[in-house]
């Protein structure tokens, strides 16, 4: 098409063109066909200005504002400084800027929180969609994830990637793409304190990611490391982990991978469950399956269909190993696992930390039953199961604890301090760091000072 | 930042007639619309290394102030003077690219003050020169599509403004551009 072409025949091109733009790539050699028919010459010069679609040229400098609103504009300097190194990014920005100084200030404010953030980088910043790479929270084999700066919502997300150099076949690309959109999909439908958000999934080149909540605390497998958890702690987030279970399974989701790498703890405290639906495919995974295997259900580690009581039967493994510090199931090979968790007596909680009631060991073993029909009705009704097994223990150690207290109260109101000093110091080693003792030494202390004053 | 659109009509051609009386109040008005577009676009391409580049930036908005200024009598509305403002900074920011090429070719030219103050990034001047050939050569084809680029592009004008100033539809204005940018940039990545 050079000066030489006819106006009326540059309307029509511009129109396809025009009309094939509103569609999906994927969509346009259908379209070609529509239009153009069999006029070959037609056909050529659609084709070769469609081509220039993907491509950046003159036009698309950030200079030109075009179709981009003010917020837009702004984004894409902030784009343009990162993908430079740190010590450019002001004097780019200053001179794309022009003298715009309320742009360049809004762009610098990105670029600077991005770059307060601690993992920021000094080189051109790595990008999925919009997102900032910042550093590298966990690798998984198949997919990593990173911490990543949202310039559009000004906050930190999870940016979980799979990349294609990590697969061996055009087919397992596919497959990941679809299970991380199956993940997004999912969990996106889901909206509970107790499950991790996930806001976006997108692709970069040839790799596919999503965005999610960024927890900033560690995930259990994590805290499991240095033992047991405090029984109260560990009560408090089973029940949190049971209430997240049952909402996703009332949604029916699945989550196919329960096991403490995939509950994280905001800030410590508050559990988060994660990475749902990528474990859909879990049963056809090769050489990977080790890792989750520990946490299956005996149905799921045959290859059958999993239903929420095979979730069920991953958070009675993880609660054993949350009260125990062990985990439930071990072995030093696959097979040997497989074999216990389908045919192994059921593991003694009790027996293995015995701050634990004995009684603790019945609902345990109905969660970790063999089979589904013996487990528990839903998630919250086995961890009720759970804490009802700890209902006297705080209470016959409050009752001794009321009953040295009332005799001290009682030593002191006669005036017998020194009386009163010693059945508390009794308690001590027990009861020490409860609140209502150390108040009461506290007073004892107060008035043994008066008196030697 | 201001928009060119939070400026209504009739004030710009209030100040028009003010700068054809040789107001100098109402010229510096009018020429505050059209800075922020300017200076952007002028920043744009000058070379980043050089730490005095944003002075560049304003040498070059200072010279489209004194050609605009020059033609502001022939202005009579708000579309003349925005179709101006963009005209004018096509012609610099082209005619600063041609020299500078001419100059690294070494054509024994003698160089001249203000084509040695800009300095620019050293790809963009050759792709400016050929956009500017290629939009020559479609404002033939299409006068209509030529000028919404010259707005767009050069006149920093957003979609909404450029549909008024045409008076068209915002839906062909954005069918026009993103068709005319795959044509621009076929012809210049093809030196055509």
């Amino acid at each position: 098409m050079g000066p030489e072409m006819a106006p009326e025949y540059w309307e029509k091109v511009k129109q396809i063109v025009a009309a094939i733009l509103e569609y999906d790539p994927s969509e346009w050699p259908g379209l070609l066909d529509i239009a153009c028919g069999g006029n070959a010459a037609l056909r050529q010069d659609v084709e070769s200005l469609l081509a220039e679609h993907r491509r950046k040229g003159p036009l698309d400098e950030t200079g030109v504002r075009e179709t981009l609103s003010e917020t837009q504009f702004v984004r894409r300097l902030f784009d343009d400084a990162l993908a430079r190194p740190r010590e450019e990014r002001r004097a780019f920005l200053w001179s794309a800027c022009g003298g715009d100084a309320t742009a360049f200030e809004q762009a610098w404010r990105l670029v600077e929180m991005y770059q307060a953030a601690p993992g920021a980088s000094d080189s051109p910043a790595q990008r999925f969609g919009r997102y900032a790479v910042l550093a590298e929270l966990g690798d998984g084999g198949m997919g990593v994830v990173y911490r990543a700066f949202d310039p559009q919502l000004e906050r930190n997300v999870a940016v979980k990637v799979v990349r294609p150099d990590r697969m061996d076949s055009a087919a397992s690309k596919k497959d990941w793409r679809e299970r991380l959109l199956r993940e997004a999909r999912l969990a996106g439908g889901l909206s509970h304190p107790g499950i991790v958000v996930v806001y976006d999934a997108g692709r970069e080149g040839d790799a596919a990611y999503i965005a999610m909540e960024y927890v900033t605390g560690p995930s259990m497998d994590k805290l499991l490391r240095a033992g047991p958890l405090p029984l109260p702690k560990a009560r408090a987030i089973l029940r949190q982990v049971a209430a997240a279970l049952d909402f996703a399974h009332q949604k029916g989701v699945i989550h196919r991978d329960v096991k403490p790498a995939n509950i994280l703890l905001q800030d410590g405290v508050l559990p988060k469950v994660t990475d749902f639906g990528i474990a859909t495919l879990s049963s056809d995974r090769t050489g990977d399956g080790a890792g989750t295997l520990p946490y299956m259900a005996p149905e799921q580690a045959d290859g059958q269909e999993a239903d929420i009581r095979s979730d069920q039967f991953s958070l009675a493994a993880v609660a054993y190993e949350m009260l125990t510090g062990k985990r439930a199931f071990m072995a030093d090979t696959e097979p040997a696992l497989h074999y216990k968790i389908r045919e192994g007596e059921r593991p003694s909680a009790a027996a293995a930390n015995p701050a634990l009631p004995p009684a603790i060991d019945a609902p345990l073993h109905r969660g970790l039953s063999r089979y589904a029909g013996d487990r528990f009705g839903s998630c919250t009704e086995f961890v009720a199961a759970l804490e009802a097994c700890f209902e006297d223990v705080p209470q016959a150690r409050n009752t001794e604890l009321e009953a040295l207290l009332r005799e001290a109260r009682r030593a002191m109101a006669a005036g017998e301090l020194r009386k009163a000093q010693a059945l508390l110091e009794s308690g001590r080693k027990q009861f020490g760091n409860d609140i209502k003792w150390r108040m009461l030494r506290y007073k004892l202390d107060k008035i043994k000072a008066k008196q030697e004053a | 930042m201001k928009s060119a659109s939070d400026a209504p009509p009739r004030v710009i051609t209030m100040l028009l007639e003010g700068a054809r009386r040789g107001e100098p109040e109402a010229v510096g008005q009018l020429m505050s619309l059209v800075n922020g577009k300017l200076r952007r676009l002028a920043g744009y391409y000058m070379r980043l290394e050089r730490p005095d580049h944003t002075l560049r930036a304003t040498e070059i908005v200072d010279e489209a102030y004194i050609k605009m200024v020059g033609r502001l009598g022939n202005c009579k509305n708000r579309q003349q003077f925005y179709a101006l403002a963009a005209r004018v900074m096509r012609q610099i920011l082209t005619d600063y690219a041609r020299a500078h090429l001419r100059e690294k070719r070494g054509g024994g030219l003698k160089p001249v003050p203000l084509e040695e103050a800009l300095v620019y990034a050293p790809e963009k001047a050759g792709e400016l020169v050929a956009l500017d050939n290629a939009l020559e050569r479609l404002e033939r084809l299409d006068p209509r599509q030529g000028r919404i680029v010259e707005l767009l592009f050069f006149g920093g004008l957003t979609v909404k403004e450029t549909a008024a100033e045409l008076g068209i539809s915002e839906r062909t204005v954005k069918k026009d551009w993103q068709v005319a940018r795959l044509w621009l940039h076929r012809e210049v990545s093809h030196g055509a």
